[in-house]
């Protein structure tokens, strides 16, 4: 079994790779190498940072809340900022009609979305940054066991 | 310092070195056609290689040059999107890919 959090960024990535469709089941996880126009558009999930707590007084296990980004990459003409919300569209709807992700966390809120720009290409790029505040909970011994 | 004359600048642009012929609103224009591929950056955690195109031509072979014109090079259809003139009689114009 694999840490939580891998399992948490796996399901994400399974349930976006069949819901998103206008991304034609381009989902990397972690992707970090650049990537080719050809590829786009595109997504990447990303687990970044986690706070964690005692989840209560005498008991062992530990509540995270666990920073979870999901990058949208288009390159487009002048329809641009139409396509960046098309896809947006099906990730938010894909991750609220699993708010648990399958039933690895308590829940999973979006709380900011962050929209850029760059024209100097031979068409523009455009990167949608997506964040969920993923609230999940381990037996302080067992990471790879959501509770 | 401006060079004087635009029928010097030709040498700049001779078709047996670097420059091509590309199609400007239906007339041929003589020009250099860069396309380097360059990391672009737009707030993702990955980086994303593209395209830039880009053609450097004499500025009074485009005096009417504006955004939305299009340009083939290498039967690549491009819409002008910006360009710079240098103040010596050439401009690099900047294409987007139709």
């Amino acid at each position: 079994m694999a840490h939580v959090r891998q399992q948490i960024r796996d399901a994400v990535a399974t349930t976006l790779t069949t819901a998103v469709t206008l991304v034609s089941s381009r989902v990397f996880t972690t992707r970090v190498h650049p990537l080719n126009e050809d590829l786009l558009p595109a997504i990447s999930v990303y687990t970044g940072s986690e706070a964690s707590d005692r989840y209560n007084i005498g008991v062992t296990d530990v509540t995270r809340n666990l920073s979870l980004e999901i990058d949208i990459y288009v390159r487009e003409t002048s329809t641009f900022d139409d396509d960046v919300d098309a896809i947006a569209v099906q990730v938010e709807e894909a991750m609220a009609n699993d708010f648990t992700i399958g039933g690895l966390v308590k829940s999973s809120v979006l709380t900011s979305t962050a929209i850029q720009f760059d024209g100097e290409a031979d068409q523009i790029l455009g990167v949608a940054k997506l964040t969920y505040a993923v609230r999940y909970v381990t037996a302080i011994n067992d990471v790879e066991t959501a509770k | 310092m401006a060079i004087g004359f635009a029928n010097d600048l030709l040498s700049l642009f001779a078709i047996e070195d670097f420059a091509t012929t590309a199609t400007y609103q239906s007339a041929d224009l003589i020009g250099i056609f860069d396309n380097e591929t360059v990391p672009m950056d737009a707030g993702g955690t990955a980086q994303v290689h593209q395209e830039q195109p880009r053609f450097t031509c004499r500025t009074t072979d485009i005096s009417s040059i504006a955004a939305g014109q299009t340009l083939v090079v290498n039967s690549v259809t491009y819409n002008v999107i910006a360009w710079i003139h240098d103040g010596t009689g050439v401009t690099t114009i900047q294409l987007e890919k139709q």
